[in-house]
């Protein structure tokens, strides 16, 4: 069978620009990762601010191109494809970005932004798959909405937006990017529920992106865990969250707020990810965690089975 | 500590008057942290910025008083309330890490306030902001460091020492920790609870996060537009919810550990400039009747300081024996 995405090496390196960086020294944002997201299903990639899991997500939705690695869509190479491919992939998949302030365009009308799609793909289309998809997202009356600008909507109207642009052309691969992490905190379920819904209803394959494992958890069926550019635990999500194996996995469940008041939050870990380089030897996580033992500073831990259906990057394992 | 009372805040726009905070009456008393929730226009900012003084242009008191230790710091002459503001309450910005000056070193930074209010030289100044430094966890390797040179959390630290050197009695922390991680908003939380038993301050907490508020306060507050929903103790408002809007915020968590699944609160935020009449959350409740068109915000007190806005509870100023 074919998969939905199939990630196998992944590495996607930036060379820091300026007069005062060494020669030959990279930023290693991505450092050989492996995915593979079956059809119908959504995966979650979860990590802290530059874990690697945006870039991820561009070289998967073939915005932006790996140092090396191959990433394959729905059974296509999408760096290594005919033009002609590349077009009927294009079709295919989608994303959605974080920030519906900055991804909506401010001159252009909620029906244009929505056509654009469409249009810049040749899709023909009918008025009424504009008026549907904006009552399928919750912009109802549809035309109440098609004529406004964005600055004229709400936080949450302009998230609607950019969900209806995505879903217009019928992908069937979608990038989510922190699709709530803007949004009022009252207002993600409400949300994610209706993600799920269209990703049900369609059976697109998806993958999302965030750095809250409690939303990975509530929509994805398994969970990706990134550190520094690499995976250091990959598993179920509810084994994941019912039983964490990583110390690095533990302290981001642990983080999450829950209900009640609590005196100190038990968080089992040191400083924070600036304070790991990715030029250390062994384990990159070693300085931020309270387990290291010796062997952790000489060599760095292979993600290896560490129970059935369970990935591990760790020397506990 | 901070008596508010009736407190009516007004935006005047090219749309017309707003109303961002109407008839708040709540107290808050010394060395607890009070926390306050609220979504995009609850008016929970403008309360921040009204007691800090802070309201831009557009924006005013109409009516109401902000009583600190006794003293209504909006009747103050304003030499007088800069003085309070400066010395007795400090704030925390939302995003603010980034309200470092780039130019400046942290500890130079730090020192600032000391300056400005001219309590002290400048040796002296530099002396308590090092040793605010390290109460704060940065040592000495970060003083002389400039703010791109530190990391979120480090440069979230420097904040909080700045908001700490004046030796305030009462902290505002408003929305500290948007744009972190979980893992630095979690030990940010930690820093805060420490220095507030430590250093026996009130913190006035405000999210739109109602779990984190949760695992901080002492008491919560909740708007709604702009208007309260519910006051009470943190054990009043998770155990104890009246307000279906306060239920709505408990049950909409995406829990990690349960099972049961989270409801979401249907439909938006109130658009503040246009509110419904009577129960500004009436369109999205569930329990909504007609007559909460004409809800006057006249509290249901359930027990002690348990406040519960609601039509349902239906006034009147004696609780239970109704």
């Amino acid at each position: 069978m074919v998969e939905a995405l199939s990630v196998k090496g992944l590495k996607k390196y930036y060379k820091p620009r300026g007069r005062f960086v060494s020669k030959g020294s990279f930023v290693k944002a991505v450092d050989g990762v492996d995915l593979s997201i079956p059809e119908a299903s959504i995966h979650s990639v979860v990590g802290e601010t530059g874990s690697g899991k945006s870039t991820i997500g561009r070289v998967v939705a073939g915005l932006i191109e790996p140092t090396s690695g191959e990433v394959f869509v729905q059974g296509t190479d999408v760096f290594n494809s005919s033009k002609k491919e590349m077009r009927d992939l294009r079709k295919k998949v989608q994303i959605i970005f974080q920030d519906p302030y900055s991804s909506l365009n401010p001159r252009f009308t909620v029906m244009r932004i929505i056509e654009e799609p469409l249009k810049l793909n040749k899709i023909p289309f009918k008025s009424d798959q504009i008026t549907e998809i904006l009552r399928k997202v919750g912009l109802t009356p549809p035309e109440d909405f098609l004529n406004r600008y964005p600055h004229e909507l709400s936080g949450g109207q302009r998230q609607r937006v950019a969900i209806a642009r995505s879903f217009v052309i019928d992908p069937t691969f979608v990038v989510a990017d922190e699709p709530v992490s803007m949004l009022d905190a009252s207002m993600r379920v409400s949300f994610l529920d209706l993600i799920a819904g269209i990703q049900r209803e369609r059976k697109i394959s998806m993958m999302l992106i965030s750095h809250d494992i409690s939303i990975a958890y509530y929509l994805s069926s398994r969970i990706n865990v990134l550190y520094l550019g690499k995976i250091v635990e990959a598993g179920d999500g509810e084994e994941i969250v019912n039983g964490p194996l990583h110390p690095y996995t533990k302290a981001l469940i642990q983080s999450v707020p829950k209900l009640g008041k609590i005196e100190k939050k038990s968080v089992d870990i040191k400083g924070n990810i600036m304070t790991s380089s990715s030029e250390i030897t062994g384990c990159k996580f070693r300085e931020r965690c309270i387990f290291a033992i010796d062997i952790c500073r000489k060599k760095e831990p292979e993600l290896v089975e560490a129970k059935p259906n369970r990935l591990v990057a760790c020397h506990l394992y | 500590m901070i008596e508010i009372e009736d407190l009516t805040v007004i935006y005047r726009t090219r749309e017309g008057k707003i109303r961002a905070l109407e008839n708040i009456n709540v107290d808050i008393k010394s060395n607890e942290i009070f926390g306050i929730v609220g979504e995009s226009g609850s008016g929970k900012t403008t309360l921040a910025m009204t007691i800090m003084g802070l309201l831009p242009r557009n924006g005013y008191v109409e009516s109401g008083s902000i009583k600190v230790d006794g003293d209504d710091i909006l009747k103050l002459k304003p030499e007088m309330a800069r003085m309070v503001r400066g010395k007795v309450i400090s704030l925390v910005f939302q995003g603010a890490m980034n309200s470092l000056n780039p130019l400046l070193k942290i500890e130079d930074q730090v020192a600032e306030p000391l300056l400005i209010h001219r309590s002290t030289n400048r040796g002296e100044a530099l002396r308590r902001a090092r040793e605010t430094l390290e109460l704060m966890g940065l040592d000495s390797f970060t003083w002389k460091k400039y703010p791109h040179e530190l990391s979120g959390g480090m440069k979230q630290r420097a904040v909080i020492a700045t908001a700490m050197i004046m030796k305030p009695s009462i902290i505002i922390a408003d929305e500290p920790s948007t744009a972190l991680d979980v893992i630095t908003q979690a030990q940010l939380m930690n820093i805060l609870k420490e220095l507030q038993k430590m250093a026996r301050i009130t913190i006035i907490f405000i999210s739109h996060d109602f779990p984190l508020v949760s695992e901080m306060a002492d008491r919560i507050m909740i708007l709604y537009g702009g208007k309260p929903s519910e006051i009470g103790s943190n054990r009043q408002i998770l155990s104890e919810a009246g307000h279906p809007y306060t239920k709505g915020l408990i049950n909409s968590v995406p829990m990690i550990s349960a099972r049961s699944k989270p409801e979401a609160i249907p439909g938006e935020p109130v658009n503040i400039k246009n509110p419904p009449a009577g129960c500004r959350f009436k369109p999205r409740c569930k329990m909504a009747l007609d007559s909460c068109g004409s809800y006057d915000y006249s509290p249901k007190i359930i027990e002690g300081d348990h406040m519960i806005f609601c039509k349902m509870f239906e006034g009147g100023k004696d609780g239970r024996s109704t």
